[in-house]
């Protein structure tokens, strides 16, 4: 059957298959659209995995680490804010390498503290370290939480 | 990262690929008959699929929306651009689609650990430096092409994926301050500003105004994302700012754009229909002609036209294929982009790299089909992945493949690990 001609003398049916075609692909379109909601939570376990899943508990309040790089100080820009005069504005930052959390100084006044020692260079964080900016100390936990960075 | 997660759902896309090629094959063997040129562009369209498919399953596991979306659109392009006004297979936009595909994964293997990337920023800065010298000096008079003879290559889309890597920052480098006179400045911003200034006179100069507002909105938002360092809320008096900004360089761009700019921006394209609206009314009249399901692959007349496979390439898939055809091709490219709302950057330097693709992808589009639709003035910018064009193609794979790289980072600082070592 020659479907060129059929085409051709019943444009219904050329409209029939194109609109077959089209709503078709559309659902490949629809299938990968849910595909990537699935990719987003292989990218947040996969994050958790990584980022090992600490985050910092400072007087009953939770922030959890939601980025490879998070500032803390009192900048409004910081990811983790304080409005404590003696926290410098850019005080510390912690970085992700490798499935580790460190924290350095970003050169503040007052200096920051791991476990009570004043860090000079990039210090690797553990579970249960405290980390004291400021007047204010805060605890590396492990959980689950919504992302401050 | 090493991640040994699989993704569940990877081999069930890429069939649907498959298939989805297959039917719109099928639909064009049904059309022009099983012929030779039919055969060969099957051939080679589902080879490329499977081809991929292997590829992606076996080697390549990261961030699969990204990939399966490049080989439906890059396969859909290669099956419009084939049957333009008739069937002929469109191999060279096939060897680019396929190429560009490459790119992405080289560009996502390059960019995928964001301290890496944002280490290798001086080659970055070399590169955009080289590219600009080579479209001022080597593009002939005021042009946008480099004539190899064989082929030609316009710069101007590489820099796109250069400037990208540019805008994009991390809060180290933010912290990084010079001062000199008792000015406190990040010489990283400095240097996008100069960058921006460069690449904008470059594109005013060479007459390639088209291209200005993607470069201006990929500088844009690498500039509002350093402003907004890093969670710094936009203030309504930043927006003001930034917005009277916008304003007055659109008036100022507006006032002193060269005369053929200001005909088009006055111009009544249905009062000048066979002169400067020319492209424009056929364009419209393609789309109207065509309807919901189009005229049939290979029966357009826009094909005629001059630029219907770049420029207007939309209307010519509206003509022939519909415009439920077009506005899910426009839709699956957007896709690509918007790929990023699903598994967000954890690296300030990927979230970066994804606006910069982002605000790319969409200005572009914007620009294509807004200007085929006489939204706005004729601008002759292409849409990725979908119009002819091996530079504009690979410079769309390099750009899909910072995507990627966002999606499934490699977060290892190797020079703090190494110190850590020592």
């Amino acid at each position: 059957m020659d479907f060129t001609l059929l085409f051709e003398r019943y444009p219904f049916f050329r409209e029939a298959a194109t609109a077959f075609v089209v709503i078709f692909v559309d659902i490949c379109a629809l299938v990968i659209l849910i595909a990537a909601g699935r990719e987003r939570r292989r990218g947040d376990r996969r994050w958790a995995k990584e980022g090992r899943g600490y985050m910092l508990s400072c007087a009953g309040e939770v922030y959890p680490l939601g980025a490879a790089e998070v500032l803390i100080g009192r900048h409004p820009s910081a990811d983790i804010q304080f409005p404590d005069t003696e926290i410098s504005r850019f005080h510390a930052l912690l970085t992700l390498s490798g499935g580790k959390w460190r924290i350095e100084d970003i050169g503040a006044h007052n200096g920051v503290l791991v476990n009570g020692k004043k860090i000079t260079k990039p210090c690797t964080l553990h579970l249960n370290d405290a980390i004291t900016i400021g007047s204010r100390k805060l605890v590396v936990i492990k959980g689950a939480g919504k992302d401050v960075a | 990262m090493a991640s040994s997660t699989k993704p569940v759902s990877h081999p069930f896309l890429l069939l649907l690929v498959l298939i989805a090629h297959a039917a719109m094959m099928l639909l064009v063997a049904l059309s022009f008959g099983l012929t030779p040129e039919v055969l060969k562009m099957a051939c080679a369209v589902l080879t490329a699929d499977l081809v991929g498919s292997i590829i992606l399953a076996f080697v390549q596991r990261e961030a699969c929306t990204v990939d399966t979306v490049m080989l439906l659109v890059i396969g859909m392009s290669t099956i419009y651009q084939s049957c333009f006004g008739g069937l002929s297979f469109a191999v060279k936009h096939f060897v680019f689609g396929i190429a560009a595909f490459l790119m992405c994964q080289i560009s996502y293997a390059v960019t995928r650990n964001p301290y890496r990337a944002e280490r290798l920023k001086p080659l970055w800065y070399g590169m955009f430096f080289a590219l600009v010298a080579a479209i001022f000096f080597l593009t002939g008079s005021r042009g946008i092409w480099i004539d190899l003879g064989v082929f030609t290559i316009q710069p101007s889309e590489f820099v796109k994926p250069v400037f990208v890597l540019i805008c994009a920052s991390s809060v180290r480098t933010q912290l990084h301050k010079s001062e000199v006179a008792g000015i406190h400045f990040v010489p990283d911003n400095l240097m996008l500003i100069f960058c921006t200034v460069v690449i904008a006179a470059l594109q005013w100069y060479c007459r390639d105004l088209g291209s200005l507002p993607t470069f201006v909105a990929i500088a844009g938002c690498g500039i509002l994302l350093r402003f907004c360092y890093l969670r710094e809320k936009i203030s309504l008096r930043l927006m003001i700012f930034l917005g009277a900004c916008a304003v007055m360089v659109v008036v100022f761009a507006c006032k002193f754009a060269p005369d053929y700019v200001q005909d088009r921006l006055h111009s009544d394209i249905w009062s000048d229909m066979s002169g400067s609206g020319y492209q424009q009314v056929k364009a419209l009249t393609a789309i109207a002609e065509g309807g919901w399901f189009g005229k049939g692959a290979g029966n357009g007349t826009l094909i005629k036209v001059a630029a219907s496979r770049t420029d207007i390439v939309f209307s010519t898939i509206c003509e022939e294929w519909g415009l439920f055809t077009g506005m899910m091709t426009v839709i699956l490219v957007l896709f690509l982009p918007a790929s990023i709302l699903t598994v967000p950057p954890r690296s300030y330097y990927h979230s970066g790299l994804a606006v910069g693709v982002a605000a790319a992808f969409i200005v572009q589009m914007a620009l294509n089909i807004f200007g085929s639709c006489n939204v706005i003035p004729f601008t002759g910018v292409t849409i990725p992945f979908i119009s002819q064009g091996g530079s504009s193609m690979l410079a769309s794979g390099i750009l899909a493949g910072f995507l990627k790289a966002a999606q499934a980072p490699v977060l290892t600082d190797w020079s703090a690990e190494k110190k850590e070592g020592k």
